[in-house]
């Protein structure tokens, strides 16, 4: 149950990356094999897209991936670097809440009048919620970081410093490019 | 204290406090947003629109294709042809590394990715033939920047949606100033090599030893034939040809090469699942984009040029200028989506293609991760030789040049650029 809570994004995120690379796929082998052409594969596996980058996103989150500009904080002395990252982290939150409110507002807006998509005929406010559960999660892992650095002892600067030294400070790759 | 002014600060504030970039451009959205009275809502439209577009996909699938190659095989064999190759010189390792790279970054779009599945294994090999190691990192890092330049690219997909191009055309356009740069960097590794005695001179070139690696690597090699001959053939598009080389790569690598397993696959998906969790900065990054046009950034960017230089050749260098000095410091993808709106009109008005901007702002993120402070292959590198960012950024300083000169040489001759487009899908109107 804790590995499951622990890694809750990562599989749903790594199953919606599945789901795009066989829809687009099936396109192709429809389209060759069957010699038809499916619509409804384009429209589900962007749904999966949307839904993979939010999950994803709070997953580099957990695993400290995500691309922060540090050289003026680690120049600064640690009470001062603290203070940055407190900051800075603050208005990351508030930006999230800003999110959660905005995107609320938009999916009741959606919740009014039924939005159908255009091919599968689902729902878009399904879809569409994405939006709020990837920023909860992302807030969710962002206090996550907090905590586990309360309790790690307070060592360097919370979500930026790893716990533990042999864990490497971002996971292999930098960006997307 | 002009609007956007007050915008300016907030980025340059937000960013330099240390928040993660997507919210510091978000955040930054708000705030444009409400200063000139746009409801905020638009933000939350565009947090799930801009990412459905069906070309982005391209860059998960390759992402998560380029992976399996690398763990499935491929990028070892691709590195036993061009040792049979380019083995005889001096140096040969670090020639190894370029040559190897320019043939991965056929079927990998990222520059980060092309250094890792390389680097991992000649930079130990050069270690081991006692190359110095900032030296050997610095080949692997700078070589491995090719990735988005020699197509698939998925910088050059971010490009094209964002400026409305091509994405065949644009691909192709990256062939010559790759494999330009890839010589210009080979040369540079070979004078270095010699001056410094790194490394033996290995067996004498002779065809037999290339043909047997070319024989035991022909499904590595059949790959970009496949994703590249796709896609030009009409076959399939760029994301769709994605899609194939994930099952292709998922293919090769469980029953022909044997060396994917169940972990490995996991692993993968993984990895793209955060690679894909950083592309959400594109969506507060177009939002962005979109509210500039308001703040009239163009106008007031064209002005600018205007005034410093009537001359289209020192507009691009100063231009080129700007874009590399932003991507020291700047994530690729939301330098791409931030400036394209910004120069694009004015460069166009001046008669500058936008195919041959398009490369040339990818070339200029191409040395941004290679100089701190967010530099993607230098972190790559660095951690695979075990040394400090610090030594790696000062040994790649020389493989920065090729980079640079590739620039400057497309101002003067944007030919370079559109030669290969021109010749395939006849001149642009």
């Amino acid at each position: 149950m804790r590995l499951l809570l622990d890694r809750a994004e990562e599989i749903v995120a790594q199953a919606a990356l599945c789901l795009i690379a066989v829809c687009v796929f099936a396109q192709v082998i429809s389209r060759y094999v069957f010699s038809t052409a499916i619509t409804w594969t384009e429209e589900l596996a962007g749904f999966a897209m949307v839904w993979a980058v939010y999950m994803g996103a709070a997953v580099a989150v957990r695993d400290r991936f995500h691309i922060r500009i540090l050289f003026a904080v680690e120049a600064l002395p640690r009470p001062l670097a603290l203070a940055a990252i407190l900051l800075g982290d603050l208005l990351w939150m508030g930006f999230c809440t800003l999110m959660l409110v905005v995107g609320w507002e938009y999916i009741s807006l959606l919740w009014q009048r039924e939005f159908i998509s255009p091919s599968l005929g689902i729902d878009q406010k399904w879809p569409q919620s994405i939006v709020i559960i990837g920023y909860v999660a992302i807030m969710l892992r962002a206090a996550q970081l907090y905590v586990r650095w309360f309790a790690g002892g307070r060592v360097g600067l919370p979500g930026i410093t790893p716990p533990s030294p042999d864990e490497p400070q971002r996971a292999e790759g930098t960006g997307s490019r | 204290m002009s609007a956007s002014l007050i915008v300016v600060l907030c980025f340059v504030g937000f960013t330099l406090l240390g928040m993660p970039l997507f919210a510091a451009v978000g955040l930054t959205t708000a705030v444009a947003l409400v200063l000139i009275d746009i409801p905020v809502i638009l933000l939350a439209q565009n947090a799930f629109t801009a990412l459905q577009p069906f070309p982005l996909l391209t860059i998960p699938l390759f992402i998560l294709a380029g992976r399996l190659m690398e763990t499935g095989g491929m990028a070892s064999r691709m590195i036993a042809i061009a040792q049979s190759l380019v083995g005889a010189y001096r140096g040969s390792m670090s020639m190894v590394t370029i040559f190897g790279c320019a043939l991965f970054a056929a079927l990998s779009g990222s520059g980060p990715a092309t250094t890792a599945a390389i680097g991992s294994v000649t930079i130990p090999e050069m270690v081991r033939q006692g190359y110095r190691p900032r030296f050997a990192a610095a080949v692997a890092a700078s070589a491995g920047a090719l990735g988005s330049m020699i197509p698939p690219s998925n910088l050059m997909i971010i490009y094209c949606l964002v400026a409305e191009e091509s994405i065949p055309r644009m691909f192709l356009a990256g062939f010559l100033p790759g494999i330009s740069v890839a010589l210009m960097l080979m040369v540079t590794a070979y004078v270095i090599s010699v001056r410094r005695g790194y490394g033996s001179t290995g067996d004498r070139f002779s065809f037999r030893p290339l043909l047997q690696a070319l024989w035991r690597g022909k499904w590595a090699v059949f790959t970009p034939v496949l994703i590249l001959g796709g896609i030009y053939g009409g076959v399939f598009t760029p994301t769709e040809a994605a899609s194939v080389a994930v099952f292709y790569a998922l293919f090769i690598g469980v029953f022909v090469y044997r060396e994917l397993t169940w972990d490995r696959f996991a692993d993968a998906l993984k990895f793209t699942a955060l690679m894909s969790g950083i592309l959400i900065i594109i969506a507060p990054s177009l939002a962005f984009g979109q509210v500039l046009a308001f703040y009239d950034m163009p106008q007031a960017v064209q002005a600018f040029l205007d005034t410093v230089a009537a001359n289209p050749f020192w507009v691009m260098v100063i231009v080129g200028l700007i874009l590399i000095a932003v991507g020291t410091f700047m994530e690729s993808l939301a330098q791409i989506i931030l400036f394209t709106p910004i120069f694009l009109p004015g460069l166009v008005a001046m008669g500058v293609d936008p195919i041959v901007f398009g490369i040339f702002m990818v070339m200029s993120c191409e040395i941004g991760f290679l100089t701190p402070p967010l530099g993607g292959n230098l972190n790559v590198a660095a951690r695979l030789t075990n040394i400090s960012i610090e030594q790696v950024s000062v040994g790649v300083l020389p493989f920065i040049l090729p980079y640079m000169v590739m620039m400057l040489a497309m101002i003067v001759f944007p030919e370079i650029i559109t030669f290969l487009p021109d010749l395939v899908y006849g001149p642009r109107l």
